[in-house]
């Protein structure tokens, strides 16, 4: 079976979809927790398993926005998120690099 | 069709773009910075291996709650291998960072900003100094245990980096004694570093040497001396002469910015056996130095075969600097002893005449690399005497160099001092070590359990001959006619000043052997009159020796014991002998001042001179005195000087502010004219500012080096002001930092302390400021010998 018609499947089938979408968000999490890319990648992965277009550019940057999400949980769980809110230029690169990397990941979507 | 195959080539390249485009223009700081996997975050996660292996053999490091580090070891080369494990766990940024400033390469990192600093430490050539202090040490037992306390933080260059590395973008290079030998100079600098006397000579060139002598007076006039016999001879050398020397303005400027800060100093003071409630001695000492985050201090606990001390020291110097042992306890106090001259030439021809002949300068070119910048070459001179200092920028190349000698430019041997002290079992035994700190210029003050106290001052006092006569050296020496010379000295190698007479010998430097009490605070050592060489070309302001000096005899007189409680009420004393003295004289001038100022002084008439938090009247006073100083001093500067300098730079200081005569002519119009526009001028800032008490205003406010708001410190209200005990100043952010209160009866409890913020230097660990609070209420912590039970890291024996 080619890649495009497991996509297809993955993609018409409810279950499948959101099991593929879930293997994509823990792939891209623990991508992401080793190199920026790996945002990018799960964006991407994420986007790719999405039934429309729109809906995976939509669900790249929900996954972007999970990432942010998972990671100020983790500052709040070591006591390190007031000195994050107190970083103010390097908070910024750190939230908006990771957000953007998969806003551009899930144009992926876009490609089939 | 035609659409769909639009949008896939567009979202396609858009992918493609942003994939190459954020790798291309911000990897860099996706990789330092990005949320989960920039490095920046590995600092979140503060454990040390459990396990570490060590070169040396076992050892532990056992971390309290208040993260200071407990070490114990089989061998001493263990110990002093995992204290700088642990120096490079907690402080390696600041470690690098004192390095990088004292060898004139912080502008590699920082940028430009920072390069004038540079080329005055390259200019200076504190490496040279620190690499010839090396060589002086090869072979000595505290040189071996700085070697293996380099190797013990060079096992952090693979680890997590502190989170200012990523700040800067930039790797630590391996730690060397060298490096170690550097943060010594830059300590000793920091307590002795002065250019008073090129701000004396000059306004004596531009105002006549009689308003010189009133701003920068030789001697301050009090009897609160350290030291009050009159046993040691008479003083040989002239005192009032100043050489008018005007010094160009962009050089003084520029050097005043890297010459030791105001309100460097400390207090200490030691009761003999004969004064305590438990017979036996007790000292205390609190160093006044730059509050940061993180402090200058860091505190270690150290237990091997034959060092047992815990103590302060600082960034990068394996040995506590104050502290106490099983055997005894010392603190330290700046000296003001005179460790550094200058040195004017005749020029000609690109040479200086020294004595008969022209001599070329030692000329040497070395680079300033600069961060996002254009490397920066500066010229290194040195005539006979040591490095010349001028100022290349803005065309105000210096025409006649001034050449500074400076004790620390020389090899010395502090560090086996230091190491032999804290071994030190007998009093005998740490006068012995002291006798090779040469340098800072430090009162130093001892007591220990055989029921002994000392006093005794160190670092190397120069006995400067002209002709081979001694002479003071409160002015600007003629270099060419060989005027000033110091006997032995050798600036970058091994002076030979102890054999030729050049130094004061150390059993002439001021000292008392078992002191009843005594008590230091920068001020006079003693009367010149008394002593039988030039010592010093000015001590502190005496306001605080003052009210030392009152309290420990009034305390002694009474005939009650002294205890611990005693000792903790003399560092939290914020009497202000500032106010002391002028509150009175603003009082009097009442009947000549306007209501707006009259509601001010009103508010000063019933207080008691105390800089505490919730008083009001602290704040009038404390945001007086600079409005009085401008009043005072500034028309008549500004009047007087080149329009290139500035008068502030050029003010006198606080006892000359608050001691001037009222027929003086600084005063056009009268005292009570000067006292009520500098009233108004505070009322009007009250106002504006919206301050009601002292606290509102004194908060210690700790930066970080790098001046980035989230390294701060959270801003404390504290009290103590400039001149009081309990010292504060909060314009400069300096005061007391550590404090030791340590009782020699072990039956008596453990030694208290309080320190300044918090051990450890990573803004994301637990102990970056917890204990911050306690340092602003002056509440004091166990600071004794005990070791606690689990080790965070052990070190077993083997190669990396």
């Amino acid at each position: 079976m080619s890649v495009p018609n497991t996509l297809e499947e993955l993609r018409s089938t409810t279950r499948q979809r959101w099991l593929a979408t879930a293997v994509a968000v823990v792939v891209g999490i623990g991508l992401g927790w080793m190199h920026w890319f790996g945002v990018y990648v799960g964006a991407a992965l994420v986007a790719l398993v999405q039934r429309t277009v729109g809906r995976g550019i939509a669900a790249g940057i929900g996954f972007g926005m999970l990432f942010v999400g998972v990671f100020l949980v983790s500052l709040a769980m070591t006591g390190d998120l007031d000195t994050f809110r107190a970083m103010s230029r390097v908070s910024i690169v750190a939230v908006g690099g990771v957000v953007l990397a998969a806003v551009f990941g899930s144009f992926v979507r876009g490609i089939r | 069709m035609d659409k769909e195959i639009t949008r896939r080539r567009v979202l396609g390249s858009l992918a493609a773009i942003g994939a190459v485009g954020m790798g291309a223009g911000g990897g860099d700081l996706l990789d330092r910075f990005a949320a989960g996997s920039g490095s920046l975050w590995d600092t979140r996660d503060r454990s040390l291996p459990a396990s570490v292996s060590s070169p040396y053999g076992g050892a532990t490091i056992s971390y309290d709650d208040s993260g200071v580090p407990h070490i114990e070891a089989d061998s001493e080369a263990a110990l002093f291998f995992a204290a700088g494990y642990a120096q490079g766990a907690d402080r390696l940024f600041m470690m690098d960072l004192v390095r990088r400033q004292m060898s004139g390469r912080l502008a590699a990192v920082i940028g430009e900003q920072v390069v004038a600093q540079d080329r005055f430490h390259t200019k200076l050539n504190f490496e040279a100094a620190a690499e010839a202090t090396w060589e002086r040490m090869k072979g000595m037992e505290s040189a071996t245990l700085m070697e293996a306390f380099a190797e013990g933080v060079n096992r952090h260059l693979d680890r997590p980096l502190p989170p200012e590395f990523d700040l800067l973008d930039y790797e630590p290079e391996p730690w060397t004694p060298v490096a170690t030998m550097l943060a010594e100079k830059q300590t000793a600098w920091s307590f002795t570093g002065s250019f008073r006397t090129l701000r004396k000579a000059t306004i004596a060139a531009e105002m006549g040497e009689d308003v010189a002598n009133e701003l920068y007076p030789h001697r301050y006039d009090h009897d609160a001396t350290i030291l009050d016999d009159n046993e040691l001879g008479n003083a040989n050398g002239s005192t009032d002469r100043i050489r008018p020397t005007a010094v160009t303005p962009g050089l003084t400027e520029w050097l005043s910015s890297f010459e030791s800060p105001q309100g460097i100093g400390s207090n200490s003071w030691v009761i003999g056996p004969e004064h305590t409630e438990s017979g036996a001695p007790m000292m205390a000492n609190d160093p006044h130095v730059p509050l940061l985050a993180p402090p200058v201090w860091y505190e270690m606990h150290l237990k091997g075969p034959k060092t047992h001390v815990r103590g302060v020291t600082l960034s990068g110097i394996p040995f506590p600097i104050v502290g106490e042992t099983e055997h005894c306890a010392w603190g330290v106090t700046v000296a003001y002893t005179d460790g550094i001259d200058f040195y004017s030439y005749e020029t000609n021809d690109g040479k200086y005449r020294y004595g008969d002949e022209y001599r070329s300068f030692d000329t040497e070119t070395k680079t300033v690399p600069v961060a996002d910048g254009d490397d920066q070459e500066v010229t290194v001179k040195r005539t006979v005497h040591g490095p010349v200092v001028d100022h290349e920028s803005d065309g105000d190349e210096l025409q006649e160099p001034i050449a500074v000698a400076w004790t620390g430019l020389t090899a010395t041997r502090t560090g086996e001092g230091l190491l032999n002290l804290l071994r030190s079992e007998s009093l005998k035994e740490a006068r012995e070590a002291l006798s090779l700190f040469d340098l800072p210029s430090l009162n130093f003050v001892y007591a220990n359990r055989d029921g002994e106290t000392l006093y005794q001052v160190v670092g190397k006092v120069p006995i400067r001959k002209t002709d081979g006569e001694p002479v003071a050296a409160n002015r600007v020496f003629n270099g060419s006619d060989k005027a000033g010379e110091w006997p032995g000295f050798t600036p970058y190698g091994i002076s030979t000043w102890d054999e030729n007479g050049g130094v004061i010998p150390f059993e002439e430097m001021p000292h008392e052997i078992n002191p009843e009490y005594l008590g230091t605070a920068n001020q006079r050592i003693v009367d010149d009159e008394s002593f039988s060489h030039y010592l010093s070309a000015s001590y502190a302001t005496p306001f605080r020796g003052i009210r030392l000096n009152e309290r420990l005899d009034e305390r002694v007189t009474s005939g009650e014991p002294i205890d611990r409680e005693f000792m903790k009420s003399l560092q939290r004393d914020t009497h202000d002998e500032r106010a002391a003295i002028f509150v009175p004289k603003m009082l009097a001038a009442s009947n000549e001042i306007d209501e707006k100022a009259a509601e001010l002084l009103e508010a000063l008439s019933d207080w008691d001179y105390h800089m505490d938090r919730d008083s009001r009247a602290a704040l009038i006073f404390s945001r007086f005195i600079p409005h009085y100083r401008d009043v005072v001093f500034k028309p008549r500067l500004a009047e007087a000087l080149d329009d290139r300098r500035d008068p502030e730079e050029y003010y006198g200081d606080q006892w000359v502010t608050v001691t001037l005569d009222p027929g003086s002519d600084w005063f056009p119009e009268g005292r009570p004219v000067a006292i009520q526009k500098a009233l108004e001028r505070t009322a009007t800032e009250l106002e504006k500012e919206g301050w009601e008490t002292y606290g509102d205003f004194n908060t210690a406010d700790f930066k970080h080096k790098l001046q980035q708001d989230w390294l701060a410190y959270p801003p404390i209200p504290t009290d103590g002001g400039e001149g009081s005990l309990n010292n504060f100043r909060r314009d400069t952010a300096i005061g007391s930092s550590w404090r030791q209160i340590c009782p020699m009866d072990k039956s008596d409890g453990p030694s208290e302390g309080t320190f300044p913020g918090g051990n450890n230097g990573n803004p994301m660990s637990d102990h970056y400021h917890d204990q911050l609070k306690r340092w602003a209420d002056v509440k004091y912590m166990n600071i004794g010998l005990e070791m606690p039970d689990e080790p965070t890291v052990t070190f077993t024996e083997g190669e990396q």
